[in-house]
């Protein structure tokens, strides 16, 4: 039943959003009206449930694996609660469709308040901790985006920013909080952790600190007056009447909870207090309308937190009072300080002494609103502080007199407001149309006064929604004349210090430092903060990272290497291997020394080229071709690319202490992870490889069976390396060729070279197809032979330059690229469709005439592939290197 | 496994990690060059046993290990691969700027002047 | 043996690149085969996925050998969702970029360079060998190498400079663990290598974890690894930074979570310092940028500290929570990007004084940038909110204090951060003028946000899925030792 109620209401305020973002432009009323009829839908619900609630539970799982749910109930408490956000709603946006009238964006100020209102109803109804929270912060960003409203300004950027960042922390610190009491309580349901009473210290302290930021508690009031910066309308329903009372729904729910805590009460009560004095005195020194309402708010807000956050029944129950009365006359006032700031056109409460005389209206408004705050009798506002007083004298006479004191401040600011309005004699000039603002404020402050003569009204529901919070409770004793009983006469000394205290800073009208500043100096601060330490971690320079990551890599390791303990002493090695290292290290040592950029190249292929003979004594003359010829290949490229630089390098090779301490490190941590392993592995899978290369594989190169079938998945990828590679290099450096003309580096064509070209060439092709067809048995292979075919289009290239490589080659390297590519592809895939595995290989043997048997395998076709993508991709490189 | 393969690839990892610190971005190929040497001379290191050419042709004795030599073989198209393509890219900023010398990067040095401009 | 077609994932898009090179100067057919081969390979994925998902992990063996012999292809619940999620995303940017980049921007090989990219990626995420593990990294690197000089200015070439030659160290340091692990265990099949290693010598065992986390913790952008990655990413066309930013490190991260498990005992308290670090460290750069698409690249960093985090809590519902964060992750910051790159279509640039007020001129872009940017500082109740609660709440039933409070804090600069960029473009008064952002723009990114609003709505769906995947993965954590 109350989850249907609860889905039609929302689909109501949802149904209002989007009517009032569509029909914004096309006809304003009717959005508004839409708007205003969702929130009386809300509040005529909420009204319905107030006097027949019966606590009903509603809800839905959302990630049962997290506890993560919606879960809603509808007590009294939460019933009150809606009321206020109903009814207030109800006011605030039939004021702000005439407020906001003609001003851009009014269509997403109305829909984004609507959907506070949704996240507020959330917030309250909410029985279990994370959807409390998931409301929570709904809240917080639907106030950024009304703060922020009107962004043209810096100063309301400013606001939203921080009012979102106190109370985004604050809510993150609670949800924090809630998670560790609800790992305690065993449960995430408000009812289940107040049961179990939980005590986790450092919990309860988490979730005060979220409850302190989003009720504005000291030190966390400053985004508060900040938050002023919004239109008034939002002020009066989010940061008066509703959002800023989260905290307090929060502590309300919970509060009853930590009675274990033993400084729960204490703290609650010391917090809620200074905040109360803090407010009251900041509010007597502000000259803005607006902003002495808002301090008098965190001041009001001080009692509250104090009295529902103890979760002392007679407490809890004054503060529910005082937070019904609050909500009335406060939003009431700030609308009424919206109705002054259109027709006065400014807020300056030294500049409107003529308002009282002028607007007899207003003024009825104005005096209405601020005795209620001010606790003068026959209003609500007094007989809910008077509950208040009498509840505090009961717990002690201290706090009695505290709160006594502290209220006669109250006392004070609202007469500072109210006074200030009446400074001048004579009425002023006449004020500029207030388009009829002043309605819904009238009705509204009716309302509060009403409710003032017959209080009584509110004891019931009051009553039980404090039952809901604290289990049993009394009603709070709402009387027009409490009779002449201590707190009365605390009363009256308070309201006779308070007209003193106000008339007084009335005279010295001081313009207050706001703390919105000190908060973007922190903020700068960080930013600064933030500033310096990335440009020392991201210092922009490559060596510095190479460094830092050489020597990441070196130290990581070492802790396990060091654990595992001693080096294996490996076998000395033979004379020539010894000779073919010497000459290794002497060429590598002399690249610390050269001073010729041609000369370094020379002798990187130098090392290249001592690498291939170590591979050829180790047995592995496959590798050993193909680094000949990858070294020439990549001494040529060089020698293109080099051509555009001068020939030396500019400096020599200074020697820099921490490079030169990272290289050596990098040196003997690849030695010691070379030898830590040894060589010794019991069984390891290549025995494989070579017992089933030939019978199962059909070749009798191992290597080349490994590359084309055992491990040909890599050769696909490895090509497919390859041909992107050589796409990329053609893309890179053909708009180049354009700009700096393909002829500056033109090859001198030789008589000689072509002559020779003419000879040698054809023997290459030839060779290349040799290396292809017989490297499934013996040294070679497609990747050699695609290499050897590349070795043509070098001596063409040499011989009649990038126009004969064209000629030559008749394609575009890329469809070279892609056939080569596709053909390795295509019969991977056939081996899934003959063999169902993907790449398996498939023979059959022809007889070859004179050649003798020939065994034609798929893996050749495979080969083939890769011969002609590398082919294509060198082609495609050279290409790319010659248009420089 | 041998003495001398290892010292081999030791100097290979120190002369290229040298290389490889150095602003000249003909230095820091070069150093790349060295270091994928000195790693391909680390998988050789690798073999699981020691030989003659992996063959299988009837002939007696033992052959190497032909595994890492596969992975050899792919480790060196590859690394070939990604030089062709960082040639490239050098001979790129080569014509634009007729200079070889890598540059910190301009947004971090942005942020790093802004911040020491906000200092003093 | 279920699961043979397991390396259509590959060929399909080498097929297409190979089609795609030579239909060479036709962009008609080159888009036609693009979308074609990325959506058969989503498709693929999503089988892939469902099969997993329903309790028969997938496999299959390259070239009919068995598994060590040759190279297996595998594909349990945790690769069926990177996949999924990957390729999705990939073709969302597929289609975006043929929009945004024009003929103009264009060149001919960029599909091949794009479909090679999703083999690339589609490789390392199935495969169960070490060195086609690397294959597989080459592959999507060279494609990213090529992809980030699209439309190369000189500043381009210099960034792209930096990251091939960190990427080529990194891949050294990777053949240098491929070598390590040959030689200690004889074996390159990743659970082989452990199983060996765990009998033979369990002393070595720790040294390639060690080497290994620091190859891919290069590749994944960890402290104090990833540096190259916020100089190179936001130079390149806001498409392919999109890409880049779901898939590329996030492909690191697979690795981490996958060696991690299946071959090491992850050593905790690293894992959760390198996370806290690279969640604060990579905020803290975001808070210094003055740019979209850097500032954004930050926030890769740092969001990728949140996945390691969910990784070293070790539990069941630390890695459901990481994985499901990096399904969330790559859908919301490609949207980010992709925003980004609409931003720089309507105000002729990307950074922050660039331009302002665009709510007014593009309200739903902005909506779409609140929805991403508020997911991923983890605002409730957004997708992003259900993975960091997660997270958050995992580490402290768990007792890691430090490491919760770490994440809360970064969840706040992340806010901030987001802050900025909102007020920065989307509020304020001057509007600039730039060409405007295409229709297919509009589209994609609107459908990225619907789709991130997607994970909000089936997070119950998603958790099952990636819990699944995360007791597979413990299982053969355990089942391997």
């Amino acid at each position: 039943m109350l989850g249907i109620a609860l889905a039609v209401v929302f689909l109501v305020v949802l149904a209002a959003i989007a009517a009032v973002l569509v029909w914004e432009r096309l006809a304003p009323r009717t959005a508004h009206r839409s708007a205003w009829l969702a929130a009386a839908a809300v509040s005529g619900f909420a009204l319905v449930a107030l006097f027949d609630f019966d606590q009903q539970k509603a809800g839905f799982q959302w990630v049962p694996d997290l506890g993560l749910g919606f879960e809603f109930t509808l007590d009294a408490f939460s019933a009150l609660f809606l009321v206020i956000i109903g009814v207030i709603g109800v006011f605030v946006l039939a004021f702000t469709a005439r407020y906001q009238r003609g001003k851009a964006g009014t269509g997403r100020f109305v829909a984004t308040t609507l959907a506070f209102a949704a996240s507020m109803a959330g917030l309250v109804l909410g029985s279990d901790v994370l959807t409390l929270f998931i409301f929570w912060e709904a809240t917080t960003f639907t106030s950024y985006l009304l703060i922020g409203h009107q962004h043209q300004s810096e100063a309301a950027r400013r606001s939203a920013r921080q009012a979102a960042l106190v109370t985004g922390a604050g809510g993150l610190a609670m949800l924090a909080g809630l998670i560790l009491l609800a790992e305690e309580a065993g449960s995430t349901s408000i009812e289940s952790i107040v049961a179990a009473a939980p005590i986790g210290g450092a919990a309860w302290v988490l979730v005060l600190i979220g409850a302190m930021t989003k009720s504005a508690q000291f030190p966390f009031s400053g985004w508060l007056p900040a938050a002023m910066a919004a239109p008034t309308p939002a002020s009066a329903f989010l940061h008066s009447a509703t959002m800023v009372k989260a905290g307090i729904v929060l502590l309300g729910r919970l509060g009853p909870g930590a009675g274990d805590v033993g400084w729960w009460v204490p703290v609650v009560t010391t917090v809620g207090l200074v905040t109360m004095l803090y407010g009251a005195v900041k509010a007597l020194r502000q000259v803005d309308l607006k902003l002495l309402l808002a301090f008098g708010t965190v001041s009001a807000l001080g009692l509250m937190f104090a009295a529902v956050g103890s979760g002392v029944p007679t407490l809890v129950v004054a503060g529910l009072a005082v937070l019904v009365a609050h909500a009335l006359y406060k939003s009431a006032l700030f609308l009424t300080v919206g109705v002054i700031e259109v027709s006065e056109g400014t807020r300056d409460l030294r500049q409107l002494g003529h308002v009282g005389r002028s607007r007899p209206l207003v003024a009825i408004a104005v005096l209405a609103g601020v005795a209620s705050m001010a606790a003068v009798p026959l209003t609500l506002g007094f007989a809910s502080k008077e509950v208040a007083l009498e509840a505090y004298l009961g717990e002690s006479s201290l706090s009695g007199w505290l709160v006594a004191l502290l209220s006669a401040l109250t006392v004070a600011y609202s007469v500072r407001f109210a006074a200030s309005l009446f400074a001048d004699k004579r009425a002023g000039e006449r004020p500029r149309s207030d388009r009829g603002l002043l309605g819904p404020v009238l009705v509204l402050t009716l309302a509060g006064i009403a409710l003032g003569l017959a209080p009584g009204i509110l004891a019931g529901v009051e009553g039980d929604a404090a039952v809901a919070l604290v289990g049993q409770a009394s009603p709070p004793k709402l009387v027009i004349w409490p009779g002449l009983v201590p707190a009365f006469g605390l009363s009256l000394l308070g309201l006779a210090l308070g007209l003193g205290l106000g008339m007084w800073s009335l005279r010295r009208p001081d313009p207050a430092q706001g703390s919105a500043q000190q908060f973007d100096r922190g903020i700068e601060r960080m930013q600064l903060l933030a500033e310096r330490v990335t440009s020392i971690i991201q210092n922009g320079s490559l060596p510095v990272y190479l460094g830092q990551i050489l020597l990441v890599a070196v130290v990581v390791p070492l802790p396990a290497l060091v654990r595992n303990g001693a080096l294996p002493v490996p076998p000395v090695g033979g004379v020539i291997e010894w000779v073919i290292v010497v000459f290794l290290v002497a060429a590598s040592l002399a690249l610390l020394r050269v001073r010729r950029r041609m000369s370094a190249v020379l002798l990187l292929g130098a090392v290249g080229y001592a690498m291939s003979a170590l591979f050829a004594l180790a047995g592995a003359p496959d590798v050993a071709i193909t680094q000949v010829l990858v070294e020439t290949l990549v001494v040529t490229l060089f020698a293109l690319a080099l051509r555009v630089l001068p020939l030396q390098f500019s400096g020599r090779l200074v020697f820099v202490p921490w490079k030169g301490l990272v290289a050596v490190l990098v040196g003997a941590f690849a030695v010691v992870v070379a030898l830590v392993p040894g060589s010794a592995s019991p069984s390891p899978v290549s025995d494989t490889h070579l017992a089933l290369s030939v019978p199962e594989a059909a070749g009798a190169n191992v290597v080349n069976v490994t590359l084309v079938d055992f491990r040909a998945l890599d050769t696909l990828g490895e090509i497919a390396v390859l041909g992107i590679a050589s796409l990329g290099v053609m893309a890179l450096v053909r708009p180049l060729g354009q700009i700096v003309g393909g002829s500056a580096f033109a090859v001198r064509r030789s008589p000689i070279l072509d002559r020779g070209a003419a000879i040698v060439n054809p023997l290459l092709l030839v060779f290349a197809l040799y290396l292809l067809l017989a490297g499934h048995n013996q040294p070679g292979g497609g990747f050699a032979a695609g290499l050897v075919a590349s070795g043509w289009l070098v001596i063409v290239w040499l011989s009649s330059g990038a126009v004969g490589v064209r000629r030559a080659l008749r394609v575009e390297p890329s469809m070279l690229i892609g056939i080569g590519l596709a053909v390795a592809v295509v019969t991977g895939l056939g081996g899934l469709a003959w063999a169902d595995a993907f790449l398996a290989s498939a023979s059959w043997s022809i007889n070859g005439g004179p050649l003798g048997e020939i065994k034609l395998v798929t893996p050749l076709l495979f080969d083939a592939g890769v011969a002609i993508t590398v082919l294509g991709s060198v082609a495609g490189a050279i290409r790319g290197m010659e248009a420089t | 496994m041998s003495l001398a393969l290892v010292t081999a690839i030791g100097v290979l990892f120190a002369v290229g990690a040298y290389l490889l610190l150095q602003r000249n971005l003909t230095r820091v190929l070069v150093g790349l060059g060295m270091l994928a040497h000195g790693v391909n001379l680390m998988l050789l290191n690798a073999s699981a046993r020691l030989g003659s050419a992996p063959l299988v042709d009837g002939r007696e004795g033992p052959v190497s290990d032909p595994l890492p030599q596969a992975l050899i073989l792919t480790a060196i198209v590859i690394a070939f691969a990604v030089t062709a393509f960082l040639l490239a890219l050098a001979v790129r900023t080569w014509a634009a700027t007729s200079d070889d010398f890598v540059e910190d990067d301009f947004e971090d040095r942005r942020i790093a002047s802004a911040s020491s401009g906000e200092q003093s | 043996m279920s699961g043979q077609w397991l390396p259509l994932l590959v060929a399909v898009p080498l097929l297409g690149a190979a089609i795609s090179a030579v239909a060479h100067r036709r962009l008609f057919v080159q888009r036609a085969i693009a979308v074609t081969s990325v959506t058969a390979v989503f498709v693929i994925s999503l089988l892939a996925l469902a099969e997993a998902n329903a309790g028969t992990p997938l496999s299959a063996r390259i070239g009919g050998w068995p598994e060590g012999v040759g190279i297996s292809l595998f594909v349990d619940g945790m690769s069926g969702l990177m996949l999924s999620v990957a390729t999705l995303v990939g073709l969302a940017v597929l289609l975006y970029s043929m929009s945004q980049l024009g003929r103009d921007v264009l060149d001919w090989w960029f599909h091949p360079k794009y479909l090679a990219l999703t083999a690339g990626v589609a490789l390392s995420l199935s495969t169960t060998d070490l060195f086609n593990l690397f294959v597989g990294f080459e592959l999507t690197l060279i494609a990213s190498y090529t992809l980030l000089t699209v439309r190369s200015g000189t500043r381009q070439v210099r960034s792209t400079i930096s990251y091939v030659v960190v990427n080529l160290v990194a891949s050294v340091l990777f053949l240098v663990a491929i070598a390590f692990a040959y030689a200690a265990s004889g074996t390159l099949e990743m659970g082989q290598i452990a199983a060996v290693l765990r009998t033979e010598s369990p002393g070595l065992l720790p040294v390639l974890s060690a080497l290994t986390i620091v190859v891919f913790g290069i590749k994944s952008a960890l402290f104090p690894l990833f540096m190259w990655l916020p100089d190179s990413y936001p130079t390149a066309p806001s498409p392919v930074t999109a890409l880049f930013a779901g898939l590329l490190t996030k492909v690191g991260v697979y690795a981490i979570y996958r060696t991690q498990t299946t071959m090491f005992d992850a050593d905790q308290p690293l894992l959760l310092a390198v996370a806290s670090a690279t969640m604060f460290f990579g905020v803290l750069g975001a808070l210094a940028q003055r740019d979209v698409k850097r500032i954004l690249s930050f926030h890769i960093v740092s969001q990728i500290g949140y996945m390691i985090m969910g990784l070293g809590l070790l539990t069941l519902a630390g890695l459901t929570a990481g994985l499901a964060y990096m399904v969330n992750h790559i859908i919301v910051k490609t949207g980010l990007f992709l925003v980004a790159g609409e931003i720089e279509a309507e105000v002729g640039g990307s950074d922050l004084d660039a331009g302002s007020g665009l709510v007014r001129k593009r309200p739903w872009l902005a909506a779409a940038f609140a929805l991403f940017g508020l997911s991923l500082a983890g605002v409730p109740p957004l997708g992003g909110f259900v993975v960091k609660f997660a997270l958050i709440q995992e580490s402290l039933t768990t007792d890691q204090f430090g490491v919760a409070a770490v994440a809360i804090l970064v969840s706040l600069l992340t806010l901030f951060s987001m802050m900025k960029i909102w007020t920065g473009v989307f509020w304020g008064d001057q509007v600039g003028d730039g060409p405007g952002a295409r229709r297919g723009m509009r589209l994609v990114t609107g459908s990225m946000a619907l789709l991130s609003l997607a994970v909000a709505l089936f997070a119950r769906p998603l958790f099952d899925v990636a819990s699944n995947a995360a007791q597979t993965l413990l299982a053969a954590a355990t089942g391997g030792g």
